[in-house]
């Protein structure tokens, strides 16, 4: 498993992704910036957004928990349009663009608040997401 | 000024875990109101829910077995350092929690006869670890318990809170400070007691199974209130972590249960199986314990018979495809998708951070010496001593959670709610105005000194010590404590800013990796998880018990045996 920090491995090719990431507080008023991560494959789209921020962009908000066990589910959001958990999505050449789930208030960046699905004890990230 | 938010209540429960969780269904069972929060979502963001497979208890459905069997083997993995009241108190209370969740609905695996399915364990001499199944004993657990709560009217449930320090009175509790992450609002919850369940601090190292909250909070506010922390130098390697190639949506700790239920092969990178050079035991490493199997493993790969990514090789190879399918089902679908067939290659595993033995010091009734600060769960010191069993840490977090909801609960008995005499939280809130209101030039950004602080315990207070590695790790986070921590940069947001979290994470968490350091340092043997390469030997002279607590912010220390 690579290190969060550094990819320290000379014998692996790496490679270049673009993330397209939205940024704001409100829909209404946002922006999406655009990040070029190294990532050898296999990696996921999680991996390159903790990656950012422990270097270029350290206050991109988004949520996960677990990293790699796919099971806090905290980390969903949307992934070139397709509503996904970010630890499972893989990082690809060429562009990925990422976006909060719809229809939720969002917070910043990635993250949306999900307080008034979690009082109801509803699970709208499984909702969302039929599979997995 | 802004006023901060006011919360009164009985118990305060910090950490939404197993711990957590069971901590705030017991005190409110013994009539008190609780107040249970969470850095993330209470029951989802901690570790107990990535828990795979093993559960200790010694319900005795395939065989004979009994909690003293259970302290038996407890002590024996412990290596002399156990808190024998603490394992005994582990060992007693798993049986009864089982059954609770039974009541709760966790659909613990069964034999076809009805009865709870056991396992063994490396380290276990019984067949005594329950599971839901191969992947979901954590998530079920989690819940079942976040039913419970939510069913319960005297529990009050927070997401997304930051609590920064607990508050005392004449050295007494009166209850603690923090922030709304979500606003970065300040919070002051006066309380009768307050529980910390806030988990481990095993994600201050570069290579870690550990979840992303898991920063060592409740370890720094301890020691800033006044507790002691015991053995904090005993922090677990998990001996085959996933290394290669990258696989996501399994933990990586899968392949202990996975190698054991199969029997699968460690080889190095020259082909050869080599465990049985490093244990006297050997036969084929399956009841190595975890110590040992780090230790064979690191050796190899020092030796230069590593495998490609620096690690070693777990092969399957040598077991027929079919079986291979019958024991692990869906989960070779997961494995399909991270393009891995067991086969036809083996995967490269390396020890990896894991769990924390040492801990806040506690008694019996999980007690700190603050008066009304208690403490459950991973956070906790003692129980398991030098080195823990598989299977253990669900257990001590259910029990001891348990255990201090039900201490604090019965503490209260009408007490009314402290009141806080005017500005008491003042010096504690100032530290977040200031924090949150700096706006510096551009400068270093909390993670990118939380990403130096986790390579520096890595590489220098990891699996294998030095006293050359533990003295430099010291002087540079010490630097790191002292004088560079208040120049980091903290972005002017309010809504739900990770920088000011991140902050007050590396504040408690720069304490306690200088206290693992020093702890390190001073105890100059090796000993279950803490092997120092400099004083290879275990020494009868250190089997004693060592306490940190801050002197004027100085991480200071003395060895004490725990009188159990």
């Amino acid at each position: 498993m690579l290190v969060v920090t550094q990819i320290s491995n000379p014998n692996i090719t790496l490679k270049s992704a673009r993330l397209r990431i939205w940024r704001g507080t409100s829909l209404e008023n946002g922006r999406y910036e655009e990040f070029d991560v190294a990532f050898e494959d296999g990696d996921s789209v999680l991996d390159g957004l903790v990656r950012l921020r422990y270097s270029v962009a350290p206050d991109l908000a988004f949520q996960f928990s677990c990293f790699n066990a796919n099971v806090c589910k905290e980390c969903v959001m949307m992934i070139d349009g397709k509503a996904d958990y970010a630890c499972i999505a893989k990082l690809k050449t060429g562009l990925t663009q990422l976006d909060p789930i719809p229809e939720q208030r969002v917070l910043r960046d990635l993250l949306v608040d999900t307080q008034e699905c979690d009082r109801r004890g509803a699970t709208l990230r499984h909702q969302i997401l039929s599979i997995r | 000024m802004e006023v901060p938010s006011v919360l009164r209540t009985n118990v305060l429960v910090v950490g939404g875990g197993a711990a957590g969780m069971f901590a705030a269904i017991y005190a409110a069972r013994h009539g008190a109101q609780v107040i249970l929060l969470d850095k993330n979502t209470v029951g989802r963001g901690g570790a107990t829910v990535m828990a795979q497979m093993t559960c200790a208890s010694a319900l005795g459905e395939i065989e004979a077995d009994s909690p003293e069997l259970h302290l038996r083997d407890t002590l024996d993995a412990g290596r002399g350092l156990c808190n024998e009241k603490l394992a005994t108190l582990l060992c007693d209370g798993s049986p009864q929690l089982i059954r609770e969740l039974v009541s709760w609905n966790v659909d613990w695996a069964r034999q076809h006869n009805g009865k709870i399915n056991q396992v063994t364990a490396p380290g276990h001499s019984r067949k005594r670890c329950v599971y839901v199944d191969y992947l979901r004993t954590g998530a079920a657990i989690c819940e079942a318990l976040r039913l419970q709560v939510s069913r319960d009217s005297g529990i009050r449930v927070l997401n997304n809170v930051c609590v920064t320090d607990i508050v005392t009175r004449g050295g007494e509790l009166i209850g603690a400070v923090g922030f709304d992450i979500a606003t970065s609002g300040l919070l002051i919850v006066q309380a009768n007691a307050v529980i910390l369940c806030s988990g481990g601090m095993m994600k201050m190292f570069q290579r870690t199974t550990a979840p992303n909250n898991n920063s060592g909070d409740g370890l720094g506010m301890a020691l800033r209130a006044g507790a002691q922390l015991i053995d904090i130098e005993f922090l677990q390697f998990y001996p085959n972590g996933h290394l290669a190639p990258r696989m996501v949506g399994l933990d990586p700790t899968t392949w202990e249960p996975t190698r054991v239920k199969l029997g699968g092969r460690l080889i190095n990178g020259e082909g050869e199986e080599f465990l049985s050079k490093y244990d006297a035991d050997g036969g084929e490493g399956y009841t190595t314990t975890r110590d040992l199997l780090t230790h064979a493993i690191y050796r190899e790969v020092a030796a230069g018979r590593g495998s490609p990514h620096g690690g070693v090789y777990l092969s399957f190879q040598h077991i027929p495809a079919a079986e291979i399918r019958r024991a692990l089902g869906p989960v070779l679908d997961i494995f399909a998708r991270n393009n891995i067939d067991l086969t036809k290659r083996p995967v490269e595993v390396f020890p990896i951070a894991h769990y924390q033995m040492g801990g806040i010091e506690v008694n019996a009734r999980m007690e700190t010496q603050i008066p009304g600060l208690y403490a459950a769960g991973e956070i906790v010191g003692g129980a398991n001593g030098a080195n823990r069993l598989s299977g253990n840490a669900l257990p001590e977090a259910m029990v001891f959670g348990a255990c201090a909801g039900e201490r604090a609960g019965k503490s209260i008995k009408n007490k009314p709610v402290p009141s806080w005499p005017a500005h008491i939280g003042a010096p504690h809130l100032d530290i977040i105005r200031r924090v949150r209101e700096r706006r510096k030039a551009k400068g270093q950004a909390p993670t990118h000194m939380l990403g130096e602080l986790k390579e520096i315990m890595w590489k220098k207070v990891g699996a294998f010590r030095t006293a050359d590695g533990l003295i430099e790790a010291r002087k540079r986070i010490s630097t790191m404590r002292h004088a560079e921590l208040d120049e980091l940069t903290i972005p002017p947001e309010t809504i739900h800013n990770t920088s000011l979290v991140e902050w007050f994470e590396l504040r408690s968490g720069l304490q306690a990796a200088e206290a693992v350091a020093v702890a390190g340092l001073n105890r100059r043997e090796s000993r279950g998880a803490h092997q120092r390469l400099d004083f290879p030997e275990t020494c009868d002279d250190y089997r004693t018990n060592q306490r940190i607590w801050l002197a004027d912010g100085e991480i200071s220390s003395s060895f004490k045996r725990c009188l159990s």
